[in-house]
């Protein structure tokens, strides 16, 4: 126990790290659950693409068209100002703006077609979308206005027709988004291996130092005693830090933490949990000193985030980073969660899911006897 | 002073711990960053066909042609799939299609989920329900205008051009990029602060031996400055040309601008690091904590983790974006690829050349009323 009660001492002066972790976290979740769904889609209903409308004209026809495209679209007020505009479209404010010219409505009255101007994303369906409504409401009216109506009547058809929608049968009505528990239980593998490195490694480093280790071994503690300690130091450790980031799940989510969906998530994090613990081993062998640990640890916690798809979605990646990233424990880890929690999630344990979970405690077992060489290796050298 | 000059700047290269956090980490954040979401740079919001299942349950020519004229050309809206009901249900739900078309009297679309894709499918029929209106209204007033209507209309005129407000990149994603360099500039202050302890005889065996040598502490203290900018600018300028050499990312062709841009970032950075070094009261891990958990903050509101943080600052408190230094630097880079060096570009510098002066003027304040009786 004398190893167990030093391994616990030497967490307790590293919680600093454990805890700011804990936190970035939970500002992580707290944020991205919010930022995640308001980027997802509504129920059906169309998409509505936000646009701003520069209306230089400031005629009826102009304004029924504000008015069409308002109804369907989200309209963002901007200035007549080059800078406020392009700024609003770099930073996706607006996917389109719409620049209606003076004469709008006198052109369409000669008979003649009227040139719009827009800015938008570069080729985006957004922008393809409303274009479409825009041509079609401006073709629509020349032709009613062709056909010897009156402005007025021919307003009022134009609205008339552009309203008939067509319609939809949806065969997933309950939409695609995914719930704030998604993404709590995808960062959930970045904060559980940081934590984990943080906990672990120093202690290792401790017990690796060459002084240290050769006093111990020289001791009469058994050395099955020493690992005895040190295994159940970690397991301890690593219990606790999940216990507390589940705990925080339970209070963000509540019952939806008890949804067959989630608890396969939690299945799932036990796995990577024991892949963290492996990992943490090897690093902690690796590591010469805290300097080093903090910079193996940044680099190996943010790498394996990213190419697995933890921060940023698989799908926006090429294909090739896509199979790249099948050669990380954060993609199988992921993977499980998309498809339990995911959007149009199956919400049961499939093989696939199973699979997933098995690769995961490979990579445990890969990491295990990487350290272990590592490590027998060093003692032959101290 | 060339001698201390030159040693300084051998210690800073020598400090492995800083040069991995200022060289390393930034260029390996990069390669993470263009890696995960480079595809962004291309890929994403670019037009690429729709896939579609097609059904005849009914004859009906007019929207049969309609969607003929979807699939065909080079820029094909849809790429059809013609099947039976079954088959494209099926199809459906392994989300191979995104939508099926039911072709009736009547055609109707079927849909997994909502989404662009699916609204785009829509409004197809959408436009295809509203021609048939109009067409029935036209006739009702005179039949003989039918043919010329349903010509206007299933081929109008192009009624919308597409400009583009300026010569600047509208890739947002960019914006991760530049507060990359915003922080590795910030990250600067790793050297200043460690420059900082090194000039104070009570926080290291080195400032005591320095602050008793006959070398004014003014002289000092600038060669410890100057080599840390030289080796931040050499670091900020290596990590620019290797994202440059990403495809798809490029800062414009102003090549001073964008060295000027660097080198006001380093200072500030550099003079951030000396003045919590001489003005934070504290051990070196103190110092250490308070220097991260700043120049994180502030490169946390100028975009690195969350894109938008930027603007959401510029809409809810303006000021605080002419003051943070990492906001300036990306907005200076944004600013050189939209709009050229003209007035916002320099005024962006200014601003960042003034926080720069009043952190040195404020750390040399501070640093040289130090005396010290005994220590």
């Amino acid at each position: 126990m004398q190893v167990f009660k030093c391994f616990l001492k030497i967490v307790r002066q590293n919680i600093g790290m454990l805890i700011m972790y804990l936190m970035i976290f939970i500002i992580l979740v707290a944020a991205f659950s919010n930022f995640g769904s308001t980027q997802q889609l509504e129920s059906y209903s169309d998409t509505k693409v936000n646009l701003a409308i520069i209306d230089r004209d400031s005629s009826g026809a102009s304004r029924a068209l504000t008015g069409i495209l308002a109804e369907r679209h989200t309209l963002i007020s901007l200035p007549d100002d080059v800078q406020a505009l392009q700024d609003a479209l770099y930073n996706r404010d607006v996917a389109y703006i719409l620049f209606i010219p003076a004469g709008y409505e006198q052109t369409l009255l000669s008979g003649k077609s009227p040139m719009l101007e827009n800015a938008q994303i570069p080729s985006s369906y957004s922008g393809e979308y409303v274009t479409h409504l825009v041509e079609g409401y401006t073709s629509t009216l020349g032709v009613y206005l062709g056909a010897g109506f009156s402005l007025a009547d021919a307003l009022i058809n134009t609205a008339n027709d552009l309203s008939s929608q067509a319609a939809v049968t949806m065969t997933h009505p309950e939409g695609a988004e995914a719930p704030g528990i998604y993404y709590y239980y995808k960062y959930l593998s970045y904060a559980v291996l940081l934590m984990i490195i943080f906990g672990l490694c120093p202690v290792l480093m401790v017990f690796n130092q060459k002084q240290i280790a050769m006093r111990m071994n020289s001791s009469a503690l058994p050395l099955r005693s020493k690992n005895f300690g040190l295994g159940l130091g970690a397991i301890a450790l690593a219990a606790i830090c999940f216990a507390v980031l589940i705990l925080f799940g339970f209070i963000m989510y509540g019952s939806d933490m008890l949804q067959s969906g989630a608890l396969i998530c939690l299945l799932n994090a036990a796995c990577f949990l024991a892949t963290s613990v492996t990992l943490a081993f090897l690093i902690g062998q690796l590591s010469k000193s805290g300097n080093m640990l903090s910079a193996l640890a940044n680099a190996v916690g943010l790498g394996l985030s990213f190419l697995g798809g933890v921060f940023v979605p698989l799908e926006v990646m090429g294909s090739d980073m896509q199979r790249i990233a099948q050669l990380f424990p954060t993609y199988w880890y992921v993977h499980v969660t998309d498809l339990s929690i995911g959007s149009g999630a199956a919400s049961q344990l499939t093989t696939e899911m199973a699979q997933s979970m098995g690769i995961q405690l490979l990579f445990a077992a890969a990491f295990l006897a990487a350290a272990l060489v590592v490590s027998r290796q060093k003692q032959r050298t101290a | 002073m060339k001698t201390l000059y030159k040693y300084r700047l051998k210690c800073i290269l020598g400090d492995r711990a800083n040069m991995f956090w200022t060289l390393v980490f930034p260029i390996l954040l990069g390669t993470l960053f263009y890696v995960s979401f480079g595809q962004l740079l291309t890929n994403i919001e670019q037009l690429e066909p729709i896939p579609v299942a097609i059904v005849e349950q009914q004859q009906n020519e007019s929207f049969s042609e309609t969607l003929e004229s979807l699939a065909s050309g080079e820029d094909a809206f849809i790429t059809p799939q013609h099947t039976n009901k079954a088959q494209a249900l099926s199809m459906l739900e392994s989300e191979e299609v995104d939508g099926i078309y039911v072709i009736d009297e009547s055609p109707s679309l079927t849909v997994k989920t909502d989404g662009l894709n699916q609204s785009m499918l829509k409004s197809v029929l959408d436009s295809y329900l509203q021609v048939t209106a109009t067409v029935t209204t036209v006739a009702h007033k005179d039949p003989a205008l039918i043919a010329d209507t349903v010509r206007e209309l299933t081929n109008p005129p192009q009624a919308v051009e597409q400009i583009s407000l300026s010569s600047g990149s509208l890739d947002f994603m960019r914006e991760n990029f530049y507060a990359l360099i915003a922080m590795t500039c910030l990250y600067g202050s790793f050297f200043g602060l460690s420059g900082a302890v090194s000039a104070q005889p009570n926080l290291s065996a080195l400032g005591a031996r320095r602050s008793i040598a006959p070398t004014p502490k003014l002289t000092g203290v600038w060669s410890d400055i100057l080599a840390a900018v030289t080796v931040m600018f050499g670091i900020v300028l290596v990590l620019i040309a290797y994202l440059s050499a990403l495809p798809n990312i490029d800062f414009g062709g102003n090549i001073p601008a964008i060295l000027l841009t660097s080198l006001c970032g380093v200072f500030v950075g550099v003079m951030l690091g000396m003045l919590i070094g001489v003005a934070v009261r504290g051990s070196r891990g103190t110092k250490d904590g308070f220097l991260i958990s700043i120049s994180l903050l502030l490169c946390f509101f100028s975009g690195l983790m969350y894109s938008n943080m930027r603007f959401i600052v510029e809409k809810n408190a303006p000021i605080f974006n002419r003051i943070n230094p990492a906001s300036l630097i990306v907005d200076s880079f944004y600013t050189l690829d939209a709009y050229g060096a003209g007035e916002r570009f320099w005024t962006n510098i200014v601003l960042l050349a003034a926080i720069g002066g009043i952190l040195c003027a404020a750390s040399v304040a501070i640093l040289r009323r130090k005396q010290y009786a005994s220590i």
